[in-house]
C-alpha cells in the first residue's frame, strides 16, 4: 500500500513529521508516531519494516544513551537519570527521532527514485540536484554494504578493532576506510559514466515514462496527517474563541 | 605442510545448511564435505550464491540453521581474527583489502596478525612472491598495480601465513585463457606442492576442463544441484545446461565439430560420449583444437 500512495502524500508525511518532531505537543506527537507506525507496518512489507525500525532504534538507542551520560556527566551526578522530568525528556526526544526517521525512511524506501526526482523538479529543483541528492541517499545503503565486506575481508585478516594501542586503532581504522575510499571512487566514477552516456544534463527538461495518479487513499492518508498535525492548534483556537 | 592446527580429515563440511539475506535470497539445504588437501570448484551462474558459501565458509557469515566445520571448528564459535589462521581469503575485488603503503607490508598484514615473527614473515614473503613473480614490485604501492599484478598480490597476502584453507572468490573473472592457464598452474602448486586445501568459485566452465581431478558444487539459485566429481558431472553435461552455464569451450567445439563437420574419432556420438573420449584426455583436445 506504501508503495501505491502518491509521492507527494509520501512527502507530505515526511515534511508533517518534520513538524511534529520540532513544535508538536506530546498528544501530538504520539497520535502522530501511532499513525505512521501503524501506516509503514501495514503498507511495507514486514521484513523491511523491522530492518528500517531495527536500525533506527539502534540509533536512537546510542543517542538516548549518549544524552543521559552527558546529562548525568554535565549535571555531575547519576541522581539526574533519576528525575522524571529528564528522563520523560530523553524518551519524548526519541520518540521524535524515530517518527522522523521512519517517515523519511518510508518514503525514500517505497518511492521510486524517479518519482522523488519529479516531486523535486515540480517544486522548482533542477533535476540535476535532485538527483545528485536522491544518488547521494540511495548510494548511503551502498555504501553500508561495501563497508561490511571490507570488515568481513580485514576481519578474516586478523584485524581486530577492540584491541592494540592508539596506532593499532588508527591503523585499523584506515584498514576499513582506505579501502571503502577506494571502492567508492570506482563506483561513483562508473557511475558517472553512466550518467554521461545516457546524456544526463544535456537538456535542462526531462521526460518522465510514468506518471502516478493520486488516488482516494491519499486523500484519506492526506486528511488523517492534517488533522494530527493540526488538531491541538484546531483545539486551542476553539478554546481561545469560546 | 600448511603450518596451522588444522588436523581434521574433512576442511570443510556443510551440514543441512540454509541461510538467507534480508533481501530474500535463500541458500536452502545445503550439504557437503571437501576433504583436506582437495581441490575444489564452486560453480554456479551469477547470483546463484557462490560468494555468499565461501563467506559461510570463512565464517564472515553465520548459517541460520545447519551446521559448517572449518577444519573441524563450528564456524559460530570462532572469531574472525582467529579463523583467520586457518583460511586464507582472495575477494574477488582485490581493492577491497588493499589499504598499505608498499606490497610488501600488505602481503604480511595477516602473518603480523596471526602471530608470525620478523624473520619469519620476512623469508616467507620474499618465498611467496618469488614463485608468485610479484618480487619486483614488494615496494610498490599496491595502488599502482596492474589488475593480473593485483590478483597475484592479493593471492600472495592471503597464503604468507600458510593457512589450510584457501579461498578464492572468482579468481579467473576476465582473465584470457592463457592467463588462466597461469592462474591453472599457480593452484595446482598449492594444492600439489604446499598441501593446502583450495577452494574457488567461478561461473567459468573452463575451469572444468583445466582441473580433471578437482571436486564440484554446483550451485543454482541457493540451491545445490549437484555434488561430486567432474568426471561424473562432465558425463551428465546437460546438468551444466539445465543449471544455466555453458559448455566448456573444448566440448563445445568437439560437439560442434561431432554434429556439423564429422569429424573426430567419434562420428554421430552423443555429447556424453564426446565427452568421455575428448575432454577426460587432453591429447584429443589439443589434436582436436589444432585441425
Ligand atoms: N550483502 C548482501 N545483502 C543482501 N543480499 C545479498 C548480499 N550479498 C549477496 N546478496 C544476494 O544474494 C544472491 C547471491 O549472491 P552471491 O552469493 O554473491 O552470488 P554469486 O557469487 O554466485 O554471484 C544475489 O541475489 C545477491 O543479490
Ligand atoms: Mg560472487
Amino acid at each position: 500500500m506504501m508503495y501505491r500512495l502518491h509521492p507527494v502524500t509520501k512527502a507530505i508525511i515526511a515534511l508533517a513529521s518534520i513538524v511534529v518532531a520540532s513544535i508538536c505537543p506530546l498528544a501530538c506527537l504520539t497520535a502522530f508516531l501511532a499513525f505512521v507506525v501503524s501506516l509503514s507496518f501495514v503498507g511495507m512489507e514486514f521484513t523491511k519494516f523491522l530492518r528500517i525500525a531495527r536500525s533506527a532504534l539502534a540509533l536512537i538507542l546510542v543517542l538516548a544513551l549518549f544524552s543521559l551520560i552527558y546529562g548525568a556527566l554535565s549535571a555531575r551526578s547519576l541522581s539526574i537519570i533519576l528525575e522524571a522530568g529528564f528522563t520523560q525528556g530523553v524518551i519524548v526526544g526519541s520518540m521524535r527521532l524515530f517518527q522522523l526517521m521512519l517517515s523519511f525512511a518510508a518514503l525514500f524506501s517505497t518511492t521510486r527514485p524517479q518519482s522523488i526526482v519529479r516531486m523535486l523538479s515540480k517544486l522548482g529543483v533542477p533535476y540535476k540536484y535532485a538527483y545528485i541528492l536522491v544518488l547521494a541517499i540511495r548510494y548511503m545503503s551502498v555504501m553500508m554494504s561495501d563497508f561490511q565486506e571490507i570488515y568481513d575481508i580485514q576481519a578474516i585478516r586478523g584485524l581486530r578493532v577492540d584491541s592494540g594501542g592508539t596506532l593499532m586503532r588508527i591503523r585499523s581504522t584506515l584498514s576499513l576506510f582506505i579501502p571503502l575510499i577506494v571502492a567508492s571512487i570506482d563506483r561513483l566514477n562508473d557511475m558517472s559514466i553512466a550518467l554521461e552516456v545516457k546524456g544526463f544534463g544535456l537538456s535542462k527538461h526531462r521526460s518522465y515514462a510514468f506518471t502516478e495518479k493520486a488516488s482516494l487513499m491519499d486523500a484519506v492518508v492526506i486528511a488523517l496527517t492534517s488533522l494530527i498535525v493540526a488538531g491541538p492548534y484546531l483545539a486551542l483556537n476553539s478554546a481561545l474563541v469560546k | 605442510m600448511p603450518r596451522d592446527l588444522c588436523r581434521a580429515e574433512e576442511a570443510v563440511v556443510f551440514k543441512d545448511v540454509s541461510f538467507s539475506y534480508s533481501n530474500g535470497f535463500t541458500l536452502m539445504d545445503v550439504s557437503f564435505t571437501i576433504r583436506s588437501g582437495e581441490l575444489a570448484l564452486i560453480m554456479g551462474p551469477n547470483g546463484s550464491g557462490k560468494t555468499t558459501v565461501l563467506k559461510l565458509m570463512a565464517g564472515m557469515l553465520k548459517p541460520l540453521s545447519g551446521d559448517i566445520y572449518l577444519c573441524g571448528i563450528d564456524t559460530r564459535r570462532i572469531k574472525l581474527s582467529e579463523a583467520a589462521r586457518y583460511v586464507g581469503y582472495v575477494p574477488q575485488n582485490p581493492w577491497m583489502a588493499f589499504f598499505n603503503n608498499t606490497v610488501f607490508n600488505e602481503i604480511t598484514y595477516v602473518a603480523r596478525n596471526t602471530g608470525l615473527s620478523k624473520e619469519e614473515y620476512e623469508a616467507r614473503a620474499l618465498e611467496v612472491s618469488s614463485w608468485l613473480n610479484i618480487a619486483h614490485l614488494l615496494q610498490r604501492s599496491p595502488y599502482s598495480l596492474s589488475e593480473g599484478e593485483a590478483r597475484r598480490v592479493s593471492i600472495a597476502a592471503a597464503i604468507i601465513h600458510d593457512p589450510s584453507v584457501v579461498l578464492l572468490d572468482e579468481p579467473t573473472a576476465g582473465l584470457d585463457y592463457l592467463n588462466k592457464i597461469d592462474y591453472v598452474n599457480i593452484v595446482q602448486k598449492l594444492v600439489l606442492r604446499r598441501g593446502h586445501t583450495v577452494i574457488m568459485s567461478s561461473h567459468d566452465v573452463d575451469l572444468l576442463t583445466l582441473f580433471p581431478e578437482a571436486k564440484v558444487i554446483l550451485l543454482n539459485n541457493g540451491r545445490l544441484s549437484f555434488n561430486g566429481y567432474i568426471r561424473d558431472l562432465l558425463s551428465r553435461a546437460h546438468l551444466l545446461l539445465s543449471n544455466n552455464l555453458l559448455l566448456p569451450a573444448p566440448i563445445a567445439l568437439s560437439t560442434y565439430l561431432n554434429e556439423l563437420l564429422g569429424v573426430g574419432e567419434g562420428s554421430g556420438a552423443s555429447v556424453e560420449e564426446l565427452v568421455e573420449r575428448t575432454v577426460l584426455r587432453k591429447d584429443v583436445i589439443g589434436e582436436l583444437i589444432c585441425r
